[in-house]
């Protein structure tokens, strides 16, 4: 047969039967509707789920200054001892650098701490410790504000003394009272508070993050610890997956800065997530094994019903098939035409498919709460599958139908 | 006619129609495995997700000196509360049932030396019990057993960050290095862990035997913190009272009056993640269920209609020889009760067959969750008993000629 | 004498069911038919009858001897060459007409067509039924819209659209009326006078008068074969002395 006539006749055949069309059809827009909604929703409740876990700063590397085996290390999280020596060789213009030069760097927080300082109100004091701190900060560590506004790039380039403290140094300083425009002294140096953290609680080796006072990183360095180096940077990264990279460009270009020869320790270390980071990709694995799983069911399930129903018309229509046989259909005629019907027809219903999941996904939505996402890759997976099914459920019986000798066909 | 009659002239009739019978059954059937094993996956990828997350620690309960304020970092060790003891970690652990173990731990930063080398880091002691509860992992070597800490040994189980700036990409194992200045043997190196959430680099310390950092390095007789691991995440608040309480009593604060001398925390951050992914997925899961219950439930409702179509004319024909209307609907209710009645349980057993088979397949804890089960079965069962003898009653009612004309 | 249209030698078609013996539908049949005759094979049910034609128009494969079309042997062809000569040597007219339901009656003649490699269907499924003349307003009706003759008709249009060699007929009147009847059997004389081989199989000894020879079956084998001096055919062979022919009743008449 001419491929021009193929799909008219295909066309014509699903016509001549609507009722059993309609039936083939259902069957796989079943399947389909399904599949829609099982990718739209798992991806949004994926994406949702990304979102939370972000928290646990996934897309952070933290570059400190001071090589391993240097005496002292600052800025880890821990406490050095004041007095004791320590790395120098960190710079404001280093995280500037970064921040120019690398692309995959979404956000550059450099920071500055020395220890614990002691914060005082009146006659309270506390000793907690104390940051100084860039705008970018609340952004790369994900720290909530409560009140107030925290360190901004004016407060910066000012040197203003303005400080953002943490729940517990309120607790601790100001009892019940408003701290919000109160004079504070850090180490001796007059502070305003001008905005009050959200609470950020412990961190997973059992520290008060809540005990914080930020101040503007210049202030911080020139005024309170007399310092010009910083104590570390944290960098978020654009796309997780390039978080290796990314940390061999930034320790590339820092070598170059420091001027150190290749084989020469470094004065800096980077560290990544590895953990959280194997964490999140296995979960993720997990979710998207999860979906294949149901989508497969569903299309197990739609495939099931075309090609029973295939089946059936096949054996309904076996005049029709030894007629075409005896005015001269190849037996390859037959199955392609029966192939095309089931193609044609799990094409049409995958379509409708497609369409009612998208009144699925609505439903779902409505219902549970569940965010979906629909993507052109769902549309296409859709349509894909549709057709496959299509050529996978058609197949049988459309042998069966080429087999068929004319004269038993005939005879009824 | 008589109800048995009536049953075996249902049944005959299903037998005869095979294919009718077939795709009938058929919808049924994949509605009610489809959505039983949907669910079942659900239920085992769930706890694949938030298992991961689990380890992380959800259901650790961290003890430390008061006013020792670890502050933003782990080790830090400030002012002199030294009440916290290898007892009380014993007792709290062998005392409150909603503990499962407790890992007591002492730490500074100290340098570790090796050939002229020397890296300032956390020197941490802990019970062999850390390997669990903290979910450590060795890369290289082992870690310390009971015999270790029992013996107070000298043996250390390095960082990888310190390992390799102590020997950079030799292997550390069987060396000897100067913690502070005793001597010790390493038996092994930690797996990388990167990071963690509040940016400390879990990579830089090394670990001791309690007992050897308690009487041989840093010469004290008091803890810097217990790690306490609850039973289950649902007991965490009873047993955070519990052990409060407990200890309390042990320092005799009651007594004088006093504050707590210790802080009690959990990973509340963590926790809340853990539960905020859990719930996230669940309603995933039902989401895609209802979606299948319904479509399955439009599917039902598709070939019961094609079915009941088809057999206007029997309608007419089984009037016409003098069936009453009653009989008609009698044999037509019996004939979807029986179909969905065996559909469904035909559905439930592939059903339970499917989550098995993917049980084995993903190595995941598939379980069927009862409501499901329920759910579905009688979701199809009403569909299809309705959709069966609704549109039989209605040609019921039609004249015999009507009836037997349609198409 | 001229090579024989189609031949037939030691034919014999056995059905097997299950582990049986089987029953013998023909039991070797051999017979030659030229270019130009027109055929009517008779016999009571289950005479073989039906059983030879469909072995001769290539609808199905004898269990042994075989069948030669035009000096080939189209027995042992495979499905593919098989659909070949169904296509375009040999067209078949139906007792039951089998025109496609819910189908036009031009897409119905169109149907041979498809399986060539030809663009243009609509033009020769009309020639082809104006051939058979079938009336143009109806072209666009389907089988349940048409009375019996003209689904017939349609039928035959169906056989010839690709110009076939010969043209087969298993009863084609049974299921009409006496008036429907005269009007094919008119159609297939007239084809037949314009050269088409014609090999028609029926019960009805007035269709057979229709035709220029006559074979008559009986379990399974060919018991006689006369010729019919009053029926048709414009076979070279009706001129042949040799022929074995009986001679004309007086009551045969041409029935127009």
């Amino acid at each position: 047969m001419k491929k021009e006539h193929m799909i008219g006749q295909a066309l014509r055949g699903l016509n001549r039967n609507r009722l059993r069309t309609f039936f083939m059809m259902a069957g796989i827009m079943v399947g389909i509707t399904v599949l829609t909604v099982v990718l739209s929703a798992g991806m949004g409740a994926r994406e949702r789920i990304m979102e939370r876990v972000r928290v646990f700063g996934l897309e952070n590397l933290m570059v400190w200054a001071g090589g391993p085996t240097d005496q002292v290390r600052l800025g880890q999280g821990t406490g050095g001892t004041p007095g004791v020596q320590v790395t120098t060789t960190l710079k404001i213009e280093d995280a500037q650098a970064i921040a120019d030069e690398i692309r995959g760097a979404r956000a550059i927080a450099p920071f500055a701490r020395r220890g614990d300082s002691e914060a005082s109100w009146r006659d309270r004091s506390y000793t907690t410790p104390v940051f100084g701190v860039t705008p970018e900060w609340r952004d790369v560590w994900d720290w909530p504000l409560d009140r107030g506004s925290f360190i901004t790039d004016h407060d910066n380039q000012s040197m203003s003394r303005v400080a953002a403290i943490g729940p517990t140094v309120v607790r601790e300083l100001f009892g019940s009272e408003d701290p919000m425009g109160q004079m504070i002294q850090v180490n001796g140096v007059p502070f305003e508070v001008a905005g009050i953290m959200g609470v950020k609680g412990t961190s997973a080796g059992g520290g008060d993050m809540d005990a914080r006072v930020f101040v503007p990183l210049v202030t911080y360095m020139r005024r309170v610890a007399n310092v010009d180096y910083l104590s570390g940077i944290r960098v978020q990264v654009r796309d997780l997956r390039d978080m290796e990279a990314v940390a061999a460009d930034i320790n590339a270009l820092l070598r170059e800065r420091h001027n150190l020869a290749p084989g020469e320790p470094a004065d800096f270390r980077i560290t990544t997530p590895t953990e959280i980071t194997a964490m999140v990709e296995e979960m993720q694995g997990t979710f998207n094994l999860f979906l294949i799983v149901v989508a497969g069911i569903a299309l197990v399930v739609g495939g099931v019903v075309v090609a029973n129903i295939m089946l059936v018309s096949v054996s309904e229509r076996r005049k029709e098939i030894g007629l075409r046989r005896a005015v001269g259909a190849k037996p390859r005629d037959i199955r392609g035409q029966f192939l095309m019907e089931s193609t044609g027809v799990t094409l049409l219903g995958g379509i409708a498919g497609i369409g009612l999941g998208i009144v699925g996904n609505l439903v779902t939505k409505w219902l549970t709460g569940t965010p979906v996402l629909l993507t052109w890759q769902v549309l296409a997976a859709g349509v894909l599958f549709s057709t496959a099914v299509g050529v996978v459920a058609g197949l049988h019986p459309a042998r069966r139908a080429a087999a068929m000798a004319p004269v038993d066909a005939l005879r009824s | 006619m008589k109800v048995v009659r009536s049953l075996r002239i249902s049944a005959r009739q299903l037998g005869v129609h095979r294919t009718r019978t077939t795709l009938s059954l058929l919808g049924i059937v994949i509605g009610v495995s489809s959505v039983i094993a949907i669910v079942a996956v659900g239920y085992g990828a769930r706890q694949e997700v938030i298992g991961r997350i689990q380890a992380m620690g959800t259901d650790l309960i961290m003890v430390t000196p008061a006013q020792i304020r670890p502050t933003g970092g782990r080790m830090q060790v400030r002012g002199t509360v030294t009440t916290l003891t290898l007892q009380d970690a014993t007792v709290l652990s062998e005392e409150l049932a909603q503990i499962a173990s407790a890992v007591p731990w002492a730490s500074r930063r100290m340098p570790v030396k090796f050939q002229g080398v020397s890296s300032t880091t956390t020197v941490l002691g802990v019970t062999p019990d850390a390997l669990d509860v903290l979910n450590l992992d060795t890369a290289v070597g082992a870690f310390h057993d009971q015999r270790e800490e029992v013996t107070a040994s000298r043996t250390v189980v390095l960082g990888p960050t310190v390992a390799r700036a102590l020997f950079g990409e030799e292997s550390a194992v069987s060396r000897r290095v100067l913690i502070g200045t005793v001597p010790f043997e390493v038996i092994g190196v930690l797996r990388p862990r990167g990071t963690d959430l509040s940016g400390t680099d879990q990579d830089d310390m090394v670990l001791i035997p309690l007992r050897t950092a308690l009487r041989r390095v840093f010469n004290q007789d008091w803890l810097n913190g217990i790690y306490l691991q609850a039973r289950s995440e649902g007991e965490m608040d009873a047993a955070a009272g519990q052990i409060r309480w407990l200890l309390r009593e042990r320092h005799r604060l009651d007594r004088i009056g006093a504050d707590d001398d210790f802080e009690i925390q959990t990973q509340a951050e963590l926790m809340a993640t853990h539960r905020e992914i859990g719930d996230t997925f669940t309603t995933l899961v039902g989401g895609i269920a209802a979606v299948s219950l319904l479509v399955g439930g439009v599917g039902i409702l598709a070939i019961m209609l094609m079915t009941v179509r088809e057999r206007t004319r029997e309608i007419g024909v089984r009037l016409s020889v003098g069936a009453r209307r009653r009989d008609v609907r009698t044999q037509f209710l019996a004939e979807a009760v029986m179909l969905g009645t065996g559909g469904g349980m035909a559905g439930i057993a592939l059903g339970l067959g499917g989550a098995a088979a993917l049980a084995v397949a993903t190595d995941w804890a598939v379980q069927v969750e009862p409501f499901s089960v329920v759910l579905s079965f009688g979701f199809s069962l009403l569909v299809g008993i309705f959709f069966g003898v609704y549109p039989a009653h209605r040609a019921s009612l039609l004249d015999p000629v009507e009836a037997l004309r349609s198409e | 004498m001229e090579q024989a249209l189609i031949e037939a030698r030691e034919l014999s078609r056995v059905y097997k069911k299950d582990d049986s013996a089987g029953v013998a539908a023909l039991k070797g049949v051999s017979l030659e038919i030229l270019k130009g005759e027109f055929v009517a094979l008779v016999g009571a049910s289950g005479s073989g009858k039906s059983t030879l034609m469909n072995l001769l128009g290539c609808l199905d494969r004898p269990t042994t001897g075989s069948v030669i079309l035009d000096g080939k042997e189209v027995s042992g062809l495979d499905e593919d060459a098989l659909a070949e000569v169904r296509n375009r040597k040999v067209g078949f007219v139906f007792q039951s007409f089998n025109l496609l339901p819910r189908t036009s009656a031009l897409e119905n003649v169109e149907l041979p067509l498809l399986y060539t490699d030809r663009s243009d269907l609509r033009g020769p499924a009309r020639e082809a039924l104006e051939v058979v003349g079938f009336p143009a307003e109806r072209f666009n009706h389907h089988p349940g819209e048409l009375s019996g003759g003209q689904q017939q008709r349609v039928a035959i249009a169906r056989a010839l659209v690709n110009d076939p060699e010969i043209l087969f007929a298993d009863e084609p009147t049974g299921n009409l009326d006496s008036s429907s009847s005269e009007e094919i059997m008119a159609l297939f004389t007239e084809l037949n006078r314009r050269g088409r081989t014609v090999v028609l199989v029926t019960h009805d000894a007035k269709v057979a008068r229709h035709a220029g020879r006559v074979l008559t079956m009986q379990d399974g084998q060919i018991v006689s074969d006369e010729a019919n001096a009053a029926g048709n055919n414009t076979s070279q062979a009706s001129n042949d002395p040799g022929a074995d022919r009986q001679t004309p009743s007086p009551n045969a008449e041409n029935q127009a």
